[in-house]
């Protein structure tokens, strides 16, 4: 800017969605629209992805007062991912839609009692670049994680169980990503469909370790420790625990639990100093 | 007045001069808040001084037209942040105000262009250093009128004193709470009208919090002076009796590490979240059943009343100036002495403890938050600034700065020679007075 004359006014940046989740997993996705009445519209969601894209097209209802609202159901299958959402008039260029006032309090300490088949969870969130995106999960079974308390150079984890039943010989196991090593292995404690799992730093060595659980032993399915059932769609910032040091089997380390970018648990662990008296 | 005089005045032209509309704070968004009301009317425009951001996040659909002087995205080729003026120091924001440094010879032509061509009726300020901008640098003709977000009472001596010396030349300074008004009453500012009007708060469109989600929520920047660290320990008295509850913190900021620590510390990380910062903010009082308000001080307090229409009881400090006017103690909240965190503790317990108690204090705050409606507080701005256009006129407003300058001087005379403290110069002011009245015959 050359001279002292101010810049022209920001533009108004594309429609504006309000979501409101229900406590079942299903959205419903509402914008005011007036100008969009009486032309064919829909709401495309579009997957973040590298190679081949998936879409789901939702239809757009209209309602009284120059209103549009899209359910997406439970039942409607979304691939785990960011899906982001866009609005579609007649043949015209899909445009991204902004975020407004998204009511998630329904998915404030869900409880996901029942799961038939599949855990579903869709989270709308502002994405990156300030427009609406929806988290999305299918995981059947699903290990939600609960408290965890750090102790004396453990942690112990408590965790529900969705979509599956506990066998006889429960465990846990916490796996070095990237390696072709035996996991190591830690035993779970078990009341309904609630678990308790203690994991001693001291067998852990520099790497990140990934939690898993096989609810009927080695015979069944591993199951990936996460949390999925709230309102925050990125839960590493917020969720955040103590590191602990403690000298094991691979000397002296520095370990901490941490939420992944999937919200999946894992436990960070590094290399540290002997600690000097 | 009435509405058909109002009628002959018809629309004004009202610009808002503000230090940046792209950023997250209680200025910004009661600045927007005002601006769309007063837009149902009028001609209205807001002025940043500064751009860090694509697009303003508490205005994002842009109802008022946002436009900025200075331009600070590094990304942009148009970033303007290494303009060697911009490393000059500014000569008209007063020195004292804390983004003082933020400010430079380049702020200082860019405002000056703007406030020397602007064809508003009125120039509203919304700081200290800016509305010392409005005073040095505006063209003869439109009203200026000075707001105070923070108060008086808690601005660096050296800053009242600039601003003793520099307000007398303002049409109007509003402050968000009465006290801060009678603060400024208490100076000398002969013919500036000095008046109260609370921020508004508009309804978010959503449904009451339900009162059953066992959280209690904070919402403010991260900044020492939220005092989230007094929060934290208070609910770890909470934590002890009830363990089923939890505290959600949200925005982001300086302490924020200092704070995780803390958590961490008492052994709170599965019952304390810092949430982040989050906008909107309206969507989060409705997930939680009590507000938490732990500052030392709060000029006004908007997230308080933003909790009170989510149907939140507030639970808060008495600092000055905000909580105490806004929240009536048992009635939609509690207040506590400032800085206990024993009584914060015990305040939040007891209504923790009494689920009939704080359903009845949630309904009277959705109700008694009906004071800060955009339309009702956009009324009476528009009144007041409907009355100060009338009585404008290039010959008052001339006459009324070069008094107000005067009046100024005289200060700016009574400080170098000493006599700064407030209450002292009673006889110095009678003689300032004097020589105001000469001048004005001249």
């Amino acid at each position: 800017m050359s001279t002292a004359s101010p810049a022209p006014s920001v533009p108004s940046a594309g429609p504006r969605a309000f979501c409101a989740a229900d406590a079942d997993g299903g959205v419903s996705i509402e914008l005011a629209l007036p100008e969009a009445a009486d032309r064919r519209s829909c709401l495309l969601l579009r997957r973040h992805a590298k190679q081949a894209q998936d879409e789901v097209r939702l239809p757009l209802a209209e309602l009284p007062g120059g209103r549009l609202r899209a359910e997406l159901p439970v039942g409607t299958a979304l691939r785990e991912g960011r899906w982001d959402v866009y609005l579609v008039l007649d043949d015209e260029e899909p445009v991204r839609v902004l975020p407004g006032m998204n009511d998630l309090r329904a998915l404030l300490d869900r409880e996901a009692h029942k799961v038939e088949g599949k855990l579903r969870v869709r989270i709308p969130y502002p994405a990156k670049e300030g427009h609406l995106a929806v988290r999305a999960w299918q995981r059947g079974p699903h290990a939600e994680a609960g408290e965890l308390h750090i102790g004396e150079g453990r942690l112990t984890l408590q965790g529900r169980l969705l979509g599956a039943e506990f066998g006889e010989e429960a465990d846990l196991l916490a796996d070095l990503r990237g390696s072709a090593e035996p996991p190591v292995t830690v035993e779970v404690k078990v009341s309904g469909d609630e678990f308790t799992a203690t994991v001693p730093y001291r067998k852990l060595g520099p790497g990140l370790w990934d939690l898993r659980l096989r609810p009927s032993g080695a015979q069944g399915p591993r199951v990936r420790v996460g949390r999925l059932l709230d309102d925050v769609a990125d839960k590493k910032p917020v969720f955040r625990y103590p590191s602990s040091r403690v000298t094991g089997e691979y000397g002296p380390v520095e370990a901490e639990p941490y939420y992944t970018v999937d919200n999946d648990l894992s436990v960070k662990v590094q290399a540290c100093e002997e600690e000097t008296a | 007045m009435s509405a058909g005089k109002r009628g002959t005045w018809g629309r004004m032209r009202i610009s808002f001069l503000i230090n940046s509309a792209y950023g997250i704070g209680g200025t910004i968004r009661t600045t927007f808040n005002l601006a769309e009301q007063l837009a149902q009317q009028h001609e209205v425009e807001v002025v940043s001084v500064f751009r860090n951001r694509e697009r303003p996040l508490l205005a994002p659909d842009g109802n008022v037209p946002v436009r900025y002087l200075v331009d600070l995205r590094r990304q942009e080729s148009t970033f303007e942040g290494d303009d060697p003026e911009n490393k000059l120091p500014s000569r008209v924001f007063a020195r004292h105000d804390g983004a003082y440094d933020r400010y430079s010879l380049l702020t200082d032509r860019r405002i000056g262009a703007y406030l020397a061509t602007t064809d508003a009726d009125v120039v509203i300020g919304t700081r200290p250093g800016l509305n010392t901008h409005l005073v040095r640098q505006a063209r003869r003709g439109p009203v200026l009128l000075g707001q105070e977000h923070l108060t008086y009472s808690t601005h660096p001596p050296r800053l009242q004193r600039e601003l003793r010396a520099l307000y007398p030349r303002l049409d109007a300074l509003i402050t968000v709470t009465e006290k801060d008004a009678r603060d400024y009453r208490r100076l000398w500012l002969p013919g500036v009208r000095v008046e109260s009007v609370p921020n508004s708060v508009p309804d978010a469109g959503l449904a009451p919090a339900d009162g059953r989600g066992k959280w209690v929520i904070a919402a403010g920047r991260l900044a020492r002076m939220k005092r989230y660290d007094l929060l934290i320990r208070a609910f770890a008295q909470v934590v002890e009796e009830r363990p089923d509850w939890r505290l959600r913190i949200y925005g982001g900021g300086v302490e924020r590490q200092k704070l995780r620590e803390l958590v961490e510390r008492l052994g709170l990380y599965n019952h304390v979240f810092l949430m982040g910062p989050v906008s909107p903010l309206e969507p989060e009082w409705g997930k939680g059943a009590i507000a938490a308000v732990s500052s030392s001080f709060e000029p006004f307090g908007m997230t308080i009343v933003e909790a009170m229409r989510a149907g939140l009881p507030v639970v808060a400090t008495d600092c000055p100036h905000g909580p105490g006017e806004i929240i009536t103690p048992g009635v939609d909240g509690q207040l506590v002495p400032n800085g206990d965190v024993k009584a914060m503790g015990a305040a939040l317990l007891g209504l923790i403890n009494d689920d009939e108690k704080r359903a009845a204090m949630g309904r009277a705050a959705r109700e008694r938050a009906h004071r800060y409606d955009p339309a009702t507080i956009g009324e009476r701005y528009d009144r007041l600034l409907t009355e100060l256009v009338a009585r404008r006129g290039p010959l008052r407003s001339g006459a009324h700065r070069a008094r107000g300058a005067l009046v100024g001087r005289a200060y700016a005379a009574r400080n170098v020679a000493g006599t700064v403290r407030q209450g002292v110069g009673y006889v110095k002011r009678n003689g300032v007075r004097a020589a105001v009245m000469k001048a004005r015959t001249v």
